[in-house]
C-alpha cells in the first residue's frame, strides 16, 4: 500500500524576512495515504512548512506532489485545515463557507447543495448550513472548517494542530473524525497524544530542521517522545 | 460573549419574513421618502404609526423589544432638540422632525430585523459594482462581533493589571487591534486562496 | 454626530446623497482598477475593524463618552479611496443595524465623515507632508483635528438648509464640542499610527489607493 510516493520535499528553504532562516534543508518523501505527524516546540516551523507544502508560501527548492512542481491546479488536490477556525470560515453563513471550495473548483452548481449535506453529515453536524459562524461554539466552529475541506475531496490534507483547545471528549471525537477520511494527511501537532494516536511516521522539526524521523513501530509512546523534545531545546 | 444579532428575527416566520428582500428595499426606500417629504401636519403621520404597529404585530416581533432597540436614538435627539430651539418655532420644527426620525428608524429596523444578512448580501452582489460592495458588506458582518470581542478582552487585560485606560492606553488597544486584523486578513486570504479563490 | 433620518429635507438629503454615492463608485472604479485582489480580505477586515472603533465608546473625564472616527487614520494606512469606501460602508451599516445616523442621510454623513476623514485628511497630509516632512506628527495631529472641525462644519450647513436650526447660534456650542472631539481624534491618530511605526512598520507601506 505505502509505495506510491504523494508528496516529494527536496532541500527545502524558506525565511520570511530572507535573513533569518525559519526552514532549513528539508528533504522528506510522504506516501499515499500515509499519515505523518509533524511534531515540535511552538516556532520549531511546523505551520510554516505545512504553508509551503500546500503553495502558500514561496520557498526555495522543491515541493513535488504526484511528481508535478506546484501549480494552481494542485490546489484542488490539497485542504488545508487552519489552526484557528475563525480565519477559515470567512463567509456570513455555514453553508458559503463549505460550498466555497467546491465552487471555486468548478463543481457544478445542481451537486452543491448535495456536496454541502453530505459534508456536514460526515462531520456530525447535519443541517447546520443556515447557521452563522460567529453563534457557533469552537469544537462546531472546528468541524465546519473541516467540512469546509472535505466538500472537494481532497487527496491531501494538511492539517494545523487540529485538536488545540478543544476539550477531551471533543478531541477524541475530533481524532475519530479526521481517522476515518481517506487522504494522505500530514498533522502539525505538539501534541504528542496525536502523533502516537495517529502517525504512520513522526517528524521531529527543530528550529527548522528535520532531526529524526520514527515509524510506527519505532514510536513507542508519549514519554518516548517527550524524552527527545526535552533534549532539543527549543526557542524560549 | 454574548452578543444578540440584528437579524434573529429573521429567521421566524412572519409576513415581513416572507417578502422577497429586493421588494423590501425598494419598500423601505419609498417609505423613507414618504416620511421624509410630508407636511408637518399631525394628521399625516397617523397612517405611518398604523403601518409601523400593523408590521410588527405580523411579523412577530415584541414591541417592547423593539422600543428597547428605537430608544438608541434619543442620545442624537437630545443634541438637536438643544440646537433647535433657538430657533423661532424651533420647538415645532423639532417635534415634527423627530416624528420622522422616529417612523423612519422604525421602519428601518423593520427591515432589518426581518431580513437575513445573508439574503441582504445576495441582493446587494445584484447592484451595480455589488460585488465588492457584497464582500466588503460579507467580511464586516462575519468579523466585527470578533473584533469587538477582541477589543474587550485586550482592555480587560489591561484593566485586570491595575491600569485605568486612559486615551492613549485606547489608541494603543486599537492600533492593536488593528495589527490583529492585518495579521488575520492575511490569514483569511491563505485560507481563500488555499480553496481555489482566483485571483482575477 | 451622525445625523438620523427626519432632519434633512428632500433637497439636502438630494444633493448629499448625489455627491457620497456619486464619490462612491468614482471610488470603487478606482479601486477595481488598480486594486490587488489579494487585498479584498484587508479592506474586509478594515471595514470591521472601523466599525468596531465608532461603535466602541470611550469615557471622559466627567461621566460623558466620546466615539473616534478613525476616517483619518485608516486612509493613512489604505489609502483615500479605499478609505472613503469602507468607512461609507461601515456608516451604512452602523446605520441600518444600530440606528447610528439614517439611510437617507447616508450621504450627508459619509460627506461629513468620510469624505472629509479620508479624502480631504489625505491629500492635505501629503500635502503638507512633502511641503514641511520633519514635522509628520504634527500634521498628523493639525489635519485630524481638522477633519472633525470640517466636518461638524458641514453638519451645521446641512442643518441651516434645511431649516432646522439656526446657524449663528448653533455655531458656537457645536463648534466647541467638536474641538474637544478633535483634539482626541488627534491624540488618537497620532498615538495610534506611532505604534503602528513601532511594532509593525510594514502595515504603514501597504499600497495606498
Ligand atoms: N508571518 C510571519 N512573519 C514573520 N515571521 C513569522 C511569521 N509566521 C511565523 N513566523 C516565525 O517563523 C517561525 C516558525 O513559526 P511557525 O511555523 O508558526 O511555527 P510553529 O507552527 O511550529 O509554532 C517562528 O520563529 C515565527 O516567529
Ligand atoms: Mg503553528
Amino acid at each position: 500500500m505505502e509505495n506510491k510516493i504523494k508528496i516529494e520535499i527536496k532541500n527545502l528553504n524558506f525565511s520570511y524576512d530572507e535573513e533569518k532562516y525559519v526552514l532549513k534543508n528539508i528533504n522528506l518523501k510522504i506516501y499515499e495515504n500515509e499519515t505523518v505527524c509533524i511534531i515540535g516546540e511552538n516556532g520549531s516551523g511546523k505551520t510554516t512548512l505545512l504553508l509551503c507544502i500546500a503553495g502558500l508560501l514561496k520557498y526555495e527548492g522543491e515541493v513535488k506532489i504526484d511528481g508535478e512542481i506546484f501549480n494552481e491546479n494542485l490546489r484542488k488536490k490539497m485542504g488545508f485545515l487552519f489552526e484557528n477556525p475563525d480565519d477559515a470560515l470567512f463567509m456570513p453563513r455555514v453553508f458559503d463557507d463549505i460550498a466555497f471550495g467546491p465552487k471555486n473548483f468548478g463543481f457544478e452548481e445542481e451537486r452543491i447543495k448535495e456536496i454541502v449535506k453530505e459534508s456536514l453529515e460526515k462531520v456530525g453536524l447535519p443541517g447546520f448550513e443556515e447557521r452563522v459562524p460567529h453563534h457557533l461554539s469552537f469544537g462546531e466552529k472546528k468541524r465546519i472548517a473541516l467540512a469546509s475541506i472535505i466538500s472537494y475531496s481532497p487527496e491531501i490534507l494538511l492539517l494545523d494542530e487540529p485538536t488545540l483547545a478543544l476539550s477531551p471528549v471533543s478531541k477524541e471525537n475530533f481524532l475519530k473524525l479526521i481517522k476515518s477520511i481517506r487522504a494522505t494527511k500530514i498533522i502539525a501537532t505538539h501534541d504528542l497524544e496525536v502523533a502516537v494516536e495517529t502517525g504512520d511516521r513522526v517528524v521531529l522539526l527543530n528550529k527548522g530542521t528535520i532531526k529524526k524521523v520514527w515509524n510506527k513501530s519505532e514510536v513507542k509512546s508519549i514519554k518516548y517522545l517527550k524524552n527527545f523534545l526535552l533534549k532539543e531545546p527549543g526557542e524560549r | 460573549m454574548k452578543h444578540h444579532f440584528i437579524d434573529d428575527f429573521a429567521y421566524k416566520k412572519g409576513f415581513l419574513q416572507r417578502v422577497d428582500t429586493g421588494l423590501k428595499v425598494i419598500l423601505l426606500i419609498l417609505l423613507l421618502l414618504c416620511v421624509l417629504v410630508i407636511p408637518e401636519k399631525v394628521l399625516f403621520y397617523i397612517p405611518f404609526i398604523i403601518l409601523t404597529f400593523l408590521f410588527l404585530i405580523f411579523s412577530k416581533i415584541p414591541f417592547i423589544y423593539f422600543l428597547k432597540r428605537i430608544l438608541i436614538i434619543f442620545p442624537f435627539l437630545l443634541v438637536l432638540f438643544s440646537l433647535s430651539i433657538f430657533k423661532e418655532n424651533g420647538l415645532r420644527i423639532f417635534l415634527f422632525s423627530f416624528l420622522k426620525s422616529l417612523i423612519s428608524i422604525s421602519f428601518v429596523f423593520l427591515f432589518v430585523m426581518t431580513t437575513k444578512m445573508t439574503a441582504l448580501s445576495e441582493f446587494i452582489k445584484k447592484l451595480p459594482a455589488g460585488f465588492l460592495i457584497s464582500d466588503i458588506f460579507s467580511f464586516l458582518y462575519r468579523y466585527f462581533f470578533l473584533l469587538q470581542d477582541e477589543f474587550e478582552k485586550m482592555k480587560r487585560a489591561m484593566i485586570s493589571k491595575g491600569k485605568n485606560p486612559k486615551l492613549k492606553d485606547y489608541a494603543l488597544l486599537s492600533g492593536n487591534l488593528f495589527i490583529r486584523s492585518y495579521e488575520r486578513s492575511e490569514r483569511v486570504l491563505k485560507a481563500m486562496i488555499s480553496r481555489g479563490w482566483k485571483i482575477k | 454626530m451622525h445625523i438620523p433620518d427626519g432632519f434633512l429635507d428632500l433637497k439636502t438629503v438630494s444633493a448629499t446623497n448625489v455627491f457620497s454615492i456619486g464619490f462612491l463608485f468614482y471610488s470603487i472604479k478606482k479601486i477595481t482598477k488598480k486594486l490587488n485582489p489579494e487585498r479584498i480580505p484587508l479592506l474586509g477586515l478594515s471595514c470591521a475593524f472601523i466599525f468596531t472603533l465608532e461603535v466602541i465608546s470611550f469615557p471622559l473625564p466627567g461621566g460623558t463618552t466620546v466615539h473616534l472616527s478613525g476616517a483619518f487614520f485608516i486612509s493613512l494606512i489604505l489609502g483615500p479611496f479605499s478609505g472613503f469606501f469602507i468607512t461609507f460602508i461601515s456608516l451604512f451599516v452602523q446605520a441600518l443595524i444600530l440606528g447610528h445616523g439614517g439611510i437617507l442621510t447616508i450621504g450627508a454623513n459619509s460627506l461629513n465623515i468620510a469624505f472629509t476623514g479620508c479624502v480631504m485628511g489625505y491629500y492635505f497630509y501629503k500635502f503638507f507632508e512633502e511641503l514641511f516632512p520633519s514635522f509628520k506628527t504634527m500634521w498628523i495631529f493639525i489635519i485630524s483635528f481638522l477633519t472633525l472641525i470640517t466636518g461638524s462644519l458641514l453638519l451645521l450647513i446641512e442643518l441651516t438648509i434645511s431649516g432646522k436650526i439656526l446657524f449663528s447660534k448653533s455655531l458656537f456650542p457645536v463648534l466647541f464640542a467638536h474641538t474637544i472631539a478633535g483634539i482626541i481624534e488627534g491624540i488618537f491618530t497620532v498615538s495610534a499610527i506611532s505604534f503602528l511605526q513601532r511594532v509593525k512598520p510594514e502595515i504603514l507601506k501597504t499600497q495606498k489607493i
